[in-house]
């Protein structure tokens, strides 16, 4: 399923989750993950919606917590910070991606980050609302150039997220393709990541029962 | 300088995009927000390579033009518009083709009620039977009727 990884539909926004289902039908998409939803709908439009629970920097036990709380069948997200923070993000049971990432200084996220991801099967996410804006616009290339380099070589799960906050904020996939190809990832990576969403929340397990004899 | 023969012209492409904005703007303050987006994007050089043009407008959709070639690079540059005469806008693209007959066929004039799932821009007194404690300007019909 083509997946829209989040999109901000709370009290502040200025638009109803049902528009953000609306629009990203128009867009292409089959799925969005509402971070933090005012409302409580599943499908609309087509398009099957997700509740996701962002947790911001939280220190130690608040965050595990934090985690432990968060109720079943809801995303939870993890907002990047420091390298140390980041790895212990991506090692805890129950996180299924990372965000934040454009926010970060150089060597915020590395080559451990990256391993720990692919092992744990963490997603990335890559928020473009980041690109849109042209204040964070330059610092949000760089970091996703980094960032695409890590994912070739560990090949962790990277998501794509419009991280609108107004229905305005959504993109198409054809302008997805094209804003991605400015970092230099290609129209098949991109694709792979709408679609990546579904290998982090049903993994893959090691050994799989296919039929069981009496 | 007289006309170049077609043989040496430079080949062109077109994209059409709709324009997603509670404002009518006119075609010239449409380029102006593509402009302005394509050199903050690609600079005055890559500007000047991509020769991007409003060829049409006609209500909420328009046609670009720029250089065969830089058909992505238009699109990334439409895509990071947010604004336009100040208000905020999005410019959706729709498709892309060698001539501005073919994309002018695919414009599609909706009306206002008939789709399944309209959304409406719910701005100033358009939609006057929500409650005074919504303050959703982007909603659909059925946010409308379940109030």
């Amino acid at each position: 399923m083509i997946t829209d990884a989040c999109v901000y539909a709370n009290n502040s926004s200025h638009t109803t989750l049902r528009r953000f289902a609306l629009t990203a039908a128009s867009c292409g998409f089959s799925r969005i993950i509402a971070c933090d939803p005012a409302e409580d709908i599943s499908e609309y439009a087509g398009v099957s919606i997700l509740k996701g629970r962002l947790i911001g920097k939280l220190s130690g036990k608040a965050f595990f917590d934090a985690v432990k709380k968060t109720p079943a069948g809801t995303v939870v997200f993890v907002q990047a910070g420091e390298n140390s923070f980041n790895r212990t993000a991506v090692t805890t049971k129950g996180v299924h991606l990372l965000t934040g990432i454009s926010d970060l200084p150089k060597g915020g996220f590395d080559h451990i980050v990256s391993k720990m991801a692919a092992q744990q099967n963490t997603g990335v996410v890559l928020d473009f609302s980041r690109i849109i804006d042209p204040k964070t616009r330059r610092t949000a290339l760089s970091r996703y150039d980094e960032i695409l380099a890590f994912q070739r070589k560990y090949h962790f799960p990277l998501l794509i997220a419009s991280g609108a906050s107004e229905c305005l904020g959504q993109r198409n996939i054809t302008e997805i393709i094209a804003l991605a190809d400015l970092f230099g990832m290609t129209e098949q990576e991109v694709r792979s990541a709408l679609d990546s969403l579904d290998g982090i929340l049903s993994p893959k397990k090691t050994v799989e029962i296919v039929e069981e004899r009496s | 300088m007289s006309v170049l023969p077609p043989t040496l012209r430079e080949n062109r492409r077109y994209v059409l995009f709709r324009i997603i904005t509670p404002v009518n703007p006119t075609q010239k303050e449409v380029y102006r927000s593509m402009a302005e987006s394509v050199t903050a994007l690609f600079g005055d050089a890559g500007a000047a390579k991509m020769h991007p043009a409003v060829v049409w407008s006609e209500g909420e959709y328009a046609i670009a033009r720029c250089t065969r070639g830089y058909e992505k690079s238009l699109i990334a540059a439409l895509a990071v518009v947010t604004k336009i005469c100040g208000e905020p806008a999005a410019f959706r693209s729709v498709a892309t083709s060698g001539t501005i007959l073919s994309l002018k066929k695919k414009v599609v004039h909706e009306a206002a009620d008939d789709a399944a799932y309209p959304g409406y821009l719910c701005a100033g007194k358009k939609v006057n039977n929500l409650s005074k404690e919504n303050g959703h300007r982007y909603l659909t019909r059925d946010d409308i009727i379940k109030e």
